[in-house]
């Protein structure tokens, strides 16, 4: 991606280079960026990841699968709902277990309240990267009612452990229910408050239209997920596409924009918090009486198999590979992280672009670090 | 003497009022954010800045080992004298100095220097830049400001300040001459580096900008220079454009155009360097221009 200046003989010019990050406060954590930059050009780019490598997936290996179930949260730990889904949905898919369906309807609820909450933390801290202060407060206040209700329901406010091969820790009581019912609508109304102030804001528009332009042919081909892909044009949406859970008996609505810039990403963002909250609704009304969890043998032994189980997290595809020895083990996991695949198409992205545009890109791919390096 | 007092009581009494503004800020943009502010300090959280100071003044004097050694130390300085300098043509201090404007736009001119000096002699790419972007702005904001100034200037026919606030007097110049006041509202804010015009210590992107490398006493004078311009600028807004008048009155004047600056803040993403460019140039600039062919034309 390294472009060379032209050489002259009077003045000696060179490309500044700038070290953003691990310890900058736009990186979203320990994402370290080198850019090559000729004046608030940028004109190269090379990412550096790995400062948060926890070995989460060989220790899969060494922990057993029941012993391996808190793991999954500290994966992605803005959404840790997806992750516990997507190693508890291969577990199950390996060990052919299904979760009975009110522990399938109350799985759907927590995934689109988590999904809610790690939108809600993306879009504050992506204004704070435009340089707009406020938001950032509002959101949070409303993300705290969301871990509010999860902590209710789990104990924890991001590291839940709530599921479990076939089944939940918890049953949901119905005081539970009837407050979520009761927080939709005031999301609702939050959501129509967020876009009013901020939609319009000229010098917003000015800041994140036509920057990070990325075609929905070149998004494919970079393997990139969730709304990321989605603002490209391309309707693409695990919920639908590959069903799994409570989502095969629902129709989840798509929400695409074709501009596939930063504007684009993020109206893609606040109309899929939309979705989540008709979704939540519709859950509510689905959710049966009945057991929370399935006949499990009392000690999982992963067969000799393999096995694929992807979700579509707040993120994009967050997928599983496990494959199983008949031990206690796994013999092999393998993660598919969203977030580290977005991150690929990154200097795509950004030549071409100033530092202020860098960091509003970097904030609209929308990176956990913690699931990039896992 | 009598001037030897008057400008001990401004260097006294300036960065309190400073100060003051930065706690007044904080507890304002709090409440636009949801949130308490600063208020375990005295009543209301009166005393933070006090505590700030002091905290500030206490702290290890550290510069680091690459910087340019008298080019760090003097930024800090020269970024403090030209702003309390430019206090000393404000009426309620001097009303006699007959060269308001033209001292105010000579003096307040130098400020560039400070950032240059400091993005210069830190060392640091971060510093850097962000003094290259506060350099640009600063030069090219200027312009409008004087433009701006040149108005009210051209109306009163003096270019003393006092005269300038008595001769406003059946309507202030902010319905006269409109154009003029809101082109000198923005270009005052960019001048002072107000958000959203903050870029040259866009937090988000330059960490801090000019000053990433300081910390303690020096950190502490950018920040009294900081709100002293601040309340330099609304000053002279609450004398030029909105008609002076006592004491109470410009303090009243003062606060509602800091109270709208800040309020600007809570509600404004950050601009970027080469939109604040092209406003500066092809929207603030003709619009002033045009303000002054106004008032040739009203007093033809």
């Amino acid at each position: 991606m390294k472009t060379q200046l032209p050489h002259k003989e009077s003045v000696t010019q060179e490309e500044l280079v700038l070290n953003l990050g691990p310890q900058h406060p736009s990186t979203h954590g320990v994402f370290r960026m080198v850019l090559d930059l000729r004046g608030e050009m940028i004109v190269g780019v090379t990412p550096h990841m790995g400062y948060l490598h926890r070995g989460f997936e060989k220790l899969a290996e060494r922990r057993t699968a029941v012993q391996y179930q808190p793991y999954p949260d500290r994966w992605d730990y803005l959404a840790a709902m997806f992750d516990e889904m997507a190693y508890i949905g291969a577990g199950e898919a390996l060990l052919g277990i299904e979760a009975p369906k009110r522990a399938q309807v109350l799985r759907g609820i927590v995934m689109e309240l988590n999904r809610l909450a790690s939108h809600l933390l993306w879009l504050g801290t992506f204004l704070l990267d435009v340089g707009a202060l406020s938001p950032f407060l509002y959101t949070f206040r409303e993300r705290e009612m969301i871990l509010d209700l999860l902590m209710e329901l789990t104990g924890a406010r991001l590291t839940y452990s709530y599921l479990r091969f076939g089944g939940m820790t918890h049953d949901a009581d119905e005081t539970w229910l009837k407050k979520l019912g009761a927080g939709v609508p005031y999301f609702r109304q939050r959501l129509k408050e967020y876009r009013m102030l901020i939609d319009d804001n000229a010098i917003f528009r000015k800041r994140v239209e036509k920057i990070g332009i990325i075609s929905g042919s070149t998004a494919i081909r970079y393997g990139l997920g969730g709304p990321m892909l989605r603002a490209s044009g391309v309707s693409w949406d695990l919920r639908r596409n590959r069903p799994y859970g409570i989502y095969r008996d629902v129709s989840t609505p798509v929400v695409t924009q074709e501009a596939g810039d930063t504007w684009a990403r993020y109206v893609v963002r606040m109309d899929e918090m939309a979705v989540s909250l008709d979704l939540l609704e519709i859950f509510l009304d689905l959710i049966p009486q009945g057991p929370l969890n399935a006949k499990v043998p009392k000690n999982i032994k992963f067969p000799d198999q393999e096995t694929y189980f992807a979700v579509e997290g707040p993120r994009g595809e967050l997928g599983v590979y496990l494959v199983g020895d008949g031990s206690v083990h796994a013999k092999r996991m393998k993660i598919r992280p969203p977030s580290l695949f977005n991150l690929q198409a990154l200097s795509q992205l950004l030549v071409g672009s100033m530092v202020s545009d860098a960091i509003a890109i970097l904030g609209s791919v929308d990176i956990v670090l913690g699931e990039v390096d896992r | 003497m009598k001037t030897l007092i008057i400008a001990v009581l401004v260097g006294m009494v300036i960065p309190g009022i400073a100060a003051f503004l930065l706690w007044y800020e904080r507890r304002l943009l709090a409440r636009l954010q949801v949130r308490m502010g600063p208020n375990r300090v005295g009543p209301q959280g009166l005393w933070q800045s006090l505590a700030d100071i002091i905290k500030l003044l206490s702290k290890t004097d550290t510069m680091p080992k690459t910087a340019h050694p008298w080019l760090f130390r003097l930024a800090p300085v020269m970024a403090f004298s030209p702003v309390f300098v430019a206090f000393a043509a404000l009426p309620q201090i001097d009303p006699g100095l007959n060269i308001g404007i033209l001292y105010l736009t000579a003096v307040l001119s130098l400020e560039v220097l400070s950032i240059l000096a400091a993005a210069m002699g830190s060392h640091s790419k971060y510093a850097l830049l962000g003094g290259l972007r506060a350099s640009a702005q600063m030069v090219s904001y200027e312009v409008p400001l004087t433009l701006a100034l040149i108005g009210p200037a051209m109306a009163a026919g003096s270019l003393n300040l006092s005269v300038i606030a008595s001769s406003q007097h059946p309507l202030p110049y902010l319905l006269t001459q409109p154009l003029g006041a809101i082109g000198f509202f923005i270009a005052a804010m960019a001048e002072a580096h107000r958000p959203p015009f903050d870029l040259s210590e866009a937090e988000s992107e330059l960490v801090a900008g000019y000053h990433v490398e300081y910390s303690g006493v020096r950190f502490a004078l950018f920040v009294v220079s900081e709100y002293a311009h601040l309340l330099l600028l609304s000053w002279l807004m609450a004398v030029v454009f909105l008609g002076g008048g006592a004491a109470w009155m410009i303090a009243l004047k003062i606060m509602a155009v800091v109270s709208i600056i800040i309020w600007l803040r809570a509600t404004m993403p950050r601009i970027r360097a080469d939109q604040l460019m092209a406003l500066g140039w092809k929207i603030l600039i003709p619009l002033t221009s045009l303000n002054l062919i106004w008032i040739v034309a009203w007093n033809l």
